[in-house]
């Protein structure tokens, strides 16, 4: 063994040994966490109606136990070892380490065990309580204060350069974690000042913890397992202060594209580019430690040239994943690379590849001298080492090519759905991978347990002819400044953490604008008032915080990649101002939730919420049967009241721009008839095309059979559309009841019936939504035996005029007051509950008619012009609206401005009650004409000023 | 094992810093690390007057 014994009874050799031992568990029980998590991937169900389980609280126990358990469970005990040695005397307070062992140990179990019950802050990475907390920052600012207090007292003169980064990670991380323990989930901060803060806290973590931490593991390791002399002290030097300038200023690179400022952004991913500086730099001073001495490493057996095997792979896997992380900051490759796998491939790499790898050497090097008898099992070690490499490679590459994959997919106008089913061959590989890196991780914990009870003892140590010059110390040496401990420490530990905290935290906060509570209308483009949640909401909040629904699910939209057409209107700054934390999220193994809110009807969620893959059949969220009461016989079950009240809180998402569904671009598309011509083969393939996309989108609710009784069909109401009757409601052919044309289908597959559980569906591509249009009508062979019918043609809609609205108003009130009320709340005489019936047999309400959009019992598409032109003409079918086509062109105009005059109305009222200034009622009125009537633009209610302003996609749609 | 015939200095017979070369070992005791003065390498000072000048063109591309 190459280090002398010197000194030896410097180290406390049981404290270090139980430290160790501790490691070993952690590090074979946190991994094995991540199994399980990999396994709810491609088999949702696995661990299904258990709570305690479910994917989102899996993930934090996963994500904490590596972190805190597996990784510093044995960096403090390696620390306990190094430390000591490096200064010449021993730890100071020692005895404390048995304390705090026990204190960390609770920690470990009760905090896994709290998310496990679901008592979780919602702040990544922070997940614990704040008990919890408060066990976990006490050990590592106690074991902290052990570091300074023997600095301090040190005899040995120069102040090695694992002391440098052992001693900036502990002041780094005392000062860190009351940010993600404190500030974010109970200080002042909310919205997207909480998102900037939690990405400086997240990101501190890791490099200003782990991977200090591991620096400091492997430059004392590695130059006495390899038995050769570090190669550069200047390269030491450049690579611990580049890294302590630019490493705490990266946080915000984990929200780019968010409502965060922009220069801020910046700043992080110029930083995160400059980290490349300190990694090759050390990367450069490893390689050179090895110069020399790689055949004797790479061909030796024992516990020394193991442990240098394990540094030095995890030296390749550090410069690979630090390099990959700067470069997935870069603004165009982060557009493709984050919410996916990418990320979780790096994250692996930095964590698992190089700093487990990093503790797992140092273990491999102490375990021998700590028990007094050589490794038990070279050939353990080297499966050890080969499963590793093996396992962990697959999965890394594998990680890099489904983020690429899925990430393209998406830049192309992939559905997500589609992405996330692209995904499942590689998961499974990647359970299979995972499970081989745990199962080596078992040897290595076998090999120690054998070590230590059968190892051939160790007779004498064989120093190196080098160490045997070894004179005594004295403390005469010159030193460069940079290495003083009080410049470790001050500048580095404090100053440079302080500021980064100032610049990326404090001053945007500083910013009233990041602290605002107005967002702009997304029909208006005027300023309104976020509301604060209600007492429901915020309940729902809480649920979806407690089950890990932001691991899944994120809530921001980004100006990017087209996800404000596939999501809806990009995030604005007020939108969540009441967040405290944040629900940005760093995932999308889900879709984003930004903008869910009146997307689907309550019945959908409580279906999708009961039994996620009945609903849309390649869904991989999990079950969350206990937010449902004991089921009663074969009636659906019910929701409890968290579940109520999550779904209260998801029907809330994005909808404080207002009704933006009204406008946008993607909601609103039309396309000609989608007919199916061509040889029969092209037929056969359409149709497969049509049943294979029918099976995955729709027979969750309209059954195989085209029935309209899909599994979740219980939960709905209104029921979903039986096929088999060729009877369809949303038409544009004239005639009571009369077959909808390819084109009518297509809108409303796009558009989706607001308010009801048939969601729009525009995320699919074309090609798909005309398929399922073709396979639809084999359910019913009136297709067979009836054409379509003959298309109502719209006239050119006349000018919006009061006089326009009150004989509209007249109309209204002799033929539709009946149903729909006078004021079209939907409280006519016929609309108690069972007077009106269709052709299904189910019972119907009239449409209140100012609802907005996605609201339960408003109109299902709109209030466009056209579209009630067409509705009023064509009646709905199987229903009791007939069509009216008795009334004249004007007449049905007349019809249609009164019934967009009682929406126009009731949406001021609504932008008045969030703070719309009286000042602006008139501009804001007009825009939302302007919205739904090509008769409002033409009349001038619009002044050509603030037309400019109404967004782009806002203004007329085109039928 | 160091074959290098580069002599070794401790803190009993370390000269001053400003007459150390880049091959001089300096050993840490009691942990027994060897350590050479070292330099950096003169392509690793390109990559990092590279970084900063592609850094600052990023900050000023991506400003605002």
């Amino acid at each position: 063994m190459a280090e002398t014994t010197l000194n030896s009874e410097l180290v406390d050799k049981p404290l270090v040994k139980a430290w160790a031992w501790w490691s070993l568990v952690w590090l074979t029980v946190f991994p094995f966490v991540g199994i399980l998590v990999s396994i709810q991937f491609h088999n949702p169900e696995f661990l299904g109606g258990l709570p305690w389980f479910t994917f989102g609280r899996l993930r934090s126990v996963h994500l904490g136990g590596v972190l805190f358990g597996s990784f510093t469970t044995a960096f403090i005990g390696l620390l306990y070892y190094f430390v000591p040695r490096l200064c010449g005397t021993p730890l100071f307070k020692v005895e404390w380490g048995w304390w705090l062992l026990w204190i960390w140990n609770a920690f470990l179990v009760l905090g896994s065990l709290t998310l496990f019950m679901g008592y979780m802050v919602g702040v990544e990475y922070a997940e614990y309580e704040w008990p919890l907390n408060l066990m976990r920052f006490v050990v590592v600012a106690t074991v902290a204060m052990q570091v300074v207090g023997t600095i301090l007292r040190r005899r040995a003169s120069r102040f090695y350069v694992s002391l440098w980064y052992t001693l900036a990670a502990g002041i780094w991380t005392i000062l860190n974690l009351p940010l993600g323990a404190v500030l974010l989930p109970y200080g002042p901060v909310s919205g997207i000042n909480s998102a900037a803060i939690h990405g400086l806290y997240m990101h501190n973590l890791v490099g200003l913890w782990i991977t200090p931490a591991g620096l400091a593991t492997i430059y004392y390791f590695l130059p006495l397992s390899a038995k050769n002399a570090l190669y550069s002290h200047k390269l030491s030097l450049l690579g611990f202060w580049t890294l302590a300038l630019f490493y705490p200023l990266t946080g915000t690179h984990h929200y780019l594209y968010s409502p965060i400022p922009h220069w801020t952004q910046t700043v992080a991913v110029v930083h995160s580019l400059w980290m490349i500086i300190p990694v090759i730099t050390v990367i450069v001073n490893f390689f050179g430690t090895m110069l020399g001495r790689w055949g004797a490493i790479l061909g030796g057996g024992g516990g020394d040239n193991y442990a240098a095997k394990f540094l030095m792979i995890g030296v390749v896997y550090y410069f690979i994943g630090s390099v990959q992380g700067s470069i997935e900051t870069l603004h165009r490759f982060q557009q493709l690379t984050h919410f996916n796998d990418f990320v979780v491939g790096h994250a692996h790499l930095t964590v698992f590849g190089a700093m487990i790898m990093w503790v797992v050497g140092g273990l491999y090097y102490v375990w021998p001298r700590l028990t007094g008898r050589q490794l038990w099992s070279d050939r353990l070690a080297s499966w050890h080492l080969w499963l590793t490499i093996t396992g962990f490679t697959a999965m890394v590459l594998g990680l890099t090519a489904q983020g690429f994959i899925q990430g393209a997919m998406l830049d192309n106008g992939a559905d997500f759905v589609d992405s996330i089913r692209e995904m499942q061959p590689w998961w499974v590989a990647r359970t299979i991978v995972g499970t081989i890196m745990d199962v080596a991780l078992g040897f290595m914990a076998y090999n120690f347990y054998k070590t230590g009870r059968e190892g051939v003892p160790v007779e004498s140590e064989d120093r190196d002819p080098l160490q045997r010059a070894a004179q005594p110390m004295s403390l005469t040496t010159t030193k460069n400044w940079l290495e003083y401990p009080s410049t470790v420490g001050i500048l580095a530990g404090v100053v440079f953490f302080v500021g980064s905290f100032f610049i990326l935290g404090g001053l945007p906060w500083l910013q009233a604008a990041t602290r605002t509570t107005m967002v702009s209308d997304a029909v208006t483009g005027l300023s309104v008032r976020v509301n604060q949640y209600s007492l429901l909401e915020e309940r729902g909040r809480q649920v979806y915080i407690k089950d890990g629904c932001w691991q899944c699910h994120s809530q921001y939209v980004r100006p990017v990649t087209g996800e404000s057409l596939r999501w809806g209107p990009v995030s604005q700054v007020g939108e969540s101002a009441f967040d405290r934390p944040h629900m940005f999220s760093t995932r999308r193994i889900g879709p984003d939730l930004t903008r869910v809110g009146r997307k689907y009807g309550d019945d959908w969620h409580i279906a999708h919420l009961w039994n996620p893959q009945e609903v849309v059949a390649d869904s991989i969220m999990p079950r969350f049967t206990w937010l449902f009461e004991e089921r009663q016989g074969d009636a659906a079950p019910q929701l409890t009241e968290d579940g109520k009240a999550l779904v209260a809180y998801l029907q809330r998402l994005g909808t404080a721009i207002g009704d933006w569904r009204a406008g946008s671009v993607s909601w609103q598309q039309n396309s000609g008839a989608v007919m199916l011509r061509g040889s029969p083969e092209g037929r056969d393939a359409v149709l497969s095309l049509g049943q294979a996309v029918y099976e995955r989108r729709c027979a969750g609710c309209h059954g195989v059979k085209g029935d309209g009784n899909g599994p979740s069909a219980k939960f709905l109401d209104p029921k979903p559309r039986d096929f088999t009757k060729g009877l369809f409601k949303f038409r544009s052919t004239k005639g009571k009841d009369s077959l909808p044309s390819d084109a009518d289908l297509y809108v409303t597959i796009t558009h989706g019936l607001w308010g009801t559980s048939m969601p729009s569906m525009h995320e699919l591509p074309d090609r798909q939504r005309g398929a399922v249009i073709q396979f639809l009508k084999s359910f019913s062979d009136r297709w067979i035996k009836e054409p379509a019918g003959q298309p109502i043609a719209i006239p050119p809609e006349p000018p919006v005029t009061p006089a326009s609205i009150t004989k509209g108003n007249a109309l209204f009130q002799s033929n539709c007051a009946l149903c729909h009320g006078e004021q079209g709340k939907a409280d006519g005489a016929l609309s108690e509950p069972g007077m009106l019936i269709d052709d299904w047999e189910h019972p119907v309400k009239p449409a209140h008619l100012s609802l907005p959009a996605g609201a339960p019992g408003g109109v299902k598409l709109g209030h466009g012009s056209p579209r009630l032109y067409q509705t009023i003409m064509a009646g709905i079918g199987g229903t009791p609206m007939p069509p009216f086509d008795s009334l004249t062109t004007e007449e049905v105009w007349d019809l249609v401005h009164f019934v967009q005059s009682l929406r126009v109305t009731a949406h001021e009222a609504e932008l008045v009650a969030v703070g719309l200034q009286e000042q602006n009622r008139k501009t804001a009125r007009d825009r939302i004409w302007a919205a739904m009537s090509g008769g409002a633009l033409g009349e001038r209610t619009v002044s050509a000023e603030t037309e400019r302003e109404v967004p782009v996609g806002l203004t007329h749609q085109k039928p | 094992m160091v074959k290098d015939p580069v002599p070794v200095h401790s803190t009993t017979n370390a000269p001053p810093r400003e007459a150390l070369d880049e091959t001089a070992i300096y050993r840490y005791e009691p942990s027994g690390i060897l350590e050479r003065s070292g330099s950096i390498p003169v392509w690793l000072k390109l990559v990092v007057f590279g970084l900063m000048v592609w850094g600052m063109y990023y900050a000023w591309r991506y400003a605002y």
